[in-house]
């Protein structure tokens, strides 16, 4: 009966007989070993079985039992090496069961429970405990744990770290991060998220701003998993936290570069687009007169001889302005300095000033808020001269013409305002082209429709902006804004 | 021998065009008259005033793309309500921009586009079409 009580929880035993010097051990323990019953003949044999370092304890062990009447049992992991050469573990559990009426032994049985799985499996959490942590320390993200039901959240020390904190500084949970911690921008995303995930309709991932401890926002990106109960309810979820902050800046720089590559390759276009028509224009009107040439009366030759010299004079002015046009691009390379408007706007004046008299045009000028400005100079001349050079041209010949310019502080930088009462231009029409090449709205033959598109450049080659408001018979005023 | 059109009419800004092209229809009577006007905006003004004391509206019109004050796409738009029917009208352009091209064709009362210079054969094809 011991035998079935045995046999039914354990892997083998072997019963050793004092007074008969007999050991025996069972087939089910024999084959749990590996080998056949009579490769083990008495204990020694099996004792070489065992593994090195188990050894002396067991002879101890088992010495001390039999000496100690009091003592109840061996109990001890044993580890033996199979006869494939692998080691397994066992739980061994061995009883003096017959002593005589000295205490001596009489008979002894040891049992065993295999714990092989088990052992297996302690050393495989084991490794994997000790790869995750490599894998937290290696990626560099924090590791949170989120108990669903309870709400509380643990966070590993590197997730303190990541956000500015000491390990464990403060208490942590679910309602602490979503409230005070994620960017409000932000928290509805998240949830959405995270719901979206609980109901097993995608992986929790996404990216957000999380306020540090020194009061700063950073990006960060969170990946998550759960683990649910039988209901889809999740229990309880782990995930990690990554600071991406230098990633999204760098992307954010991209999509600015992007832009600017864009509106830049725009001009590009529309240039191209207007050196084919201009110089296309003139130069097919050259060609067609001279097919004429031969056919005419001298009267009319006269005339064709003055169409051909005024193309000739207007392919000339093209290439010009065209040229003018490109300057802007070599010309960014030269550096800023910081520049006395007054001292500019003189020198504009100066250089118009045959025209200022001609038309009698008052130009008044106020650069106390700011009377310094850092400039490319031949940019800010070129952008002050159109600008007075505009206000001349577009005058309302029945008005006193009136043209202001003032400097005032803004939140961007410096604001320059050139405010005439000429004829204005129609917003509504124009606005679109207003800032095309060659694009003119008056019917003005002196407008060669350079002058707007140029400062146009220029200005938005500093990082500057140009706006323009105007009213048809009461004036225009264009506000540049400068870094 | 009668020209095939009685009244032409080229609205382009373009004074050297103009002079050459009425020198062409002119010497080859290709139109009885011509009229020109510098603009789209002059050429509305105008063009309405004629249709409403019921003279002869021109049956060619070269049309220019680029001009001030108001371009060739802009008179299209606003002539679209007044224009008579037979009335064919061509585009002209210095421009090879495809974007132009592809514009012109979502009007239906553009007949051609032409890319300027126009030379006497195409004048002639274009007249006797009329």
């Amino acid at each position: 009966m011991i035998t079935k009580v045995l046999v039914s929880a354990s892997c083998g035993f072997w019963d050793r007989d004092f007074e008969s010097n007999t050991f025996f051990a069972n087939e089910e323990f024999c084959d749990f070993l590996g080998i056949n019953r009579t490769d083990l003949p008495d204990l020694e044999s099996l004792e070489t079985l065992l593994h090195p370092d188990d050894r002396i304890q067991f002879k101890n062990a088992i010495e001390d039992h039999y000496r100690n009447p009091d003592s109840s049992s061996v109990n001890l992991n044993l580890r033996y090496r199979h006869k494939s050469g692998k080691w397994i573990s066992t739980y061994f559990r061995g009883r003096v069961i017959d002593r005589d009426p000295q205490g001596k032994p009489l008979r002894f049985i040891g049992d065993h429970v295999d714990l092989t799985r088990l052992t297996n499996t302690e050393e495989e959490l084991r490794h994997r405990n000790e790869s995750l942590e490599l894998l937290s320390e290696g990626i560099n993200a924090g590791i949170w744990e989120w108990d669903v039901a309870s709400g509380k959240t643990i966070w590993s020390p590197r997730l303190f770290e990541i956000l500015g904190y000491q390990p464990y500084e403060m208490e942590t949970s679910y309602d602490l991060f979503m409230n005070e911690m994620i960017h409000p921008d932000h928290v509805e995303g998240l949830k959405k998220n995270l719901d979206d995930y609980l109901n097993h309709k995608s992986p929790y991932q996404t990216e957000f701003k999380c306020l540090c401890r020194n009061g700063e926002y950073r990006w960060f990106e969170t990946h998550g998993a759960a683990r649910f109960d039988s209901d889809g309810n999740a229990i309880r979820m782990i995930g990690s936290l990554l600071d991406i902050n230098d990633r999204k800046q760098l992307e954010e720089r991209s999509l600015r570069s992007i832009d600017i590559l864009t509106s830049s390759n725009q001009r590009l276009l529309n240039f191209a687009y207007i050196v084919s028509h201009n110089l296309r224009s003139h130069s097919a009107n050259m060609l067609s007169l001279l097919e004429i040439f031969q056919d005419v009366t001298e009267e009319q030759k006269a005339e064709i001889f003055n169409h051909l010299k005024n193309n000739a004079s207007k392919l000339l002015e093209t290439i010009d302005s065209l040229a003018d046009v490109v300057k802007i691009q070599t010309e960014l390379d030269k550096k800023r300095e910081l520049l006395s408007l007054a001292a500019v706007t003189d020198r504009v004046l100066h250089g118009l000033s045959e025209a200022i008299r001609k038309t009698g045009i008052e130009i008044t000028t106020d650069f106390s808020e700011i009377p310094e400005v850092k400039c490319i100079p031949a940019y800010l001349e070129s952008i002050l001269h159109n600008l007075v050079s505009n206000a001349i041209k577009y005058r309302d010949p029945d008005k006193n013409a009136v043209c202001s310019l003032v400097t005032r502080k803004s939140s961007k930088g410096c604001m320059l305002i050139c405010s005439d009462n000429g004829q204005g231009i129609d917003l509504v029409q124009h606005r679109e082209q207003l800032y095309g090449l060659y694009k003119t709205f008056h019917g003005n033959p002196d407008a060669k429709g350079v002058g707007l598109f140029l400062i146009k450049n220029q200005i938005e080659s500093l990082g500057g902006t140009i706006e323009i408001e105007s009213k048809i018979d009461e004036g225009t005023t264009f506000t540049i804004t400068l870094p | 021998m009668t020209a095939p059109v009685h009244t032409a009419c080229i609205i382009d800004d373009d004074i050297t065009f103009i002079f050459v092209t009425n020198h062409l229809v002119e010497s080859n009577q290709l139109s009885e008259e011509i009229i020109t006007y510098k603009n789209g905006r002059e050429a509305i003004d105008e063009l309405k005033t004629l249709q409403e004391n019921e003279e002869r509206f021109p049956e060619v019109i070269f049309l220019d793309i680029n001009m001030p004050v108001l371009d060739g796409w802009g008179f299209l738009d606003e002539i679209k309500t007044i224009l008579p029917q037979s009335v064919r009208i061509y585009l002209t352009s210095s421009s090879i921009d495809e974007r132009d091209l592809d514009r012109s064709k979502s009007y239906d009362e553009v007949c051609e586009y032409l890319v300027k210079p126009v030379d006497i054969e195409t004048l002639t094809r274009i007249f006797n079409e009329a």
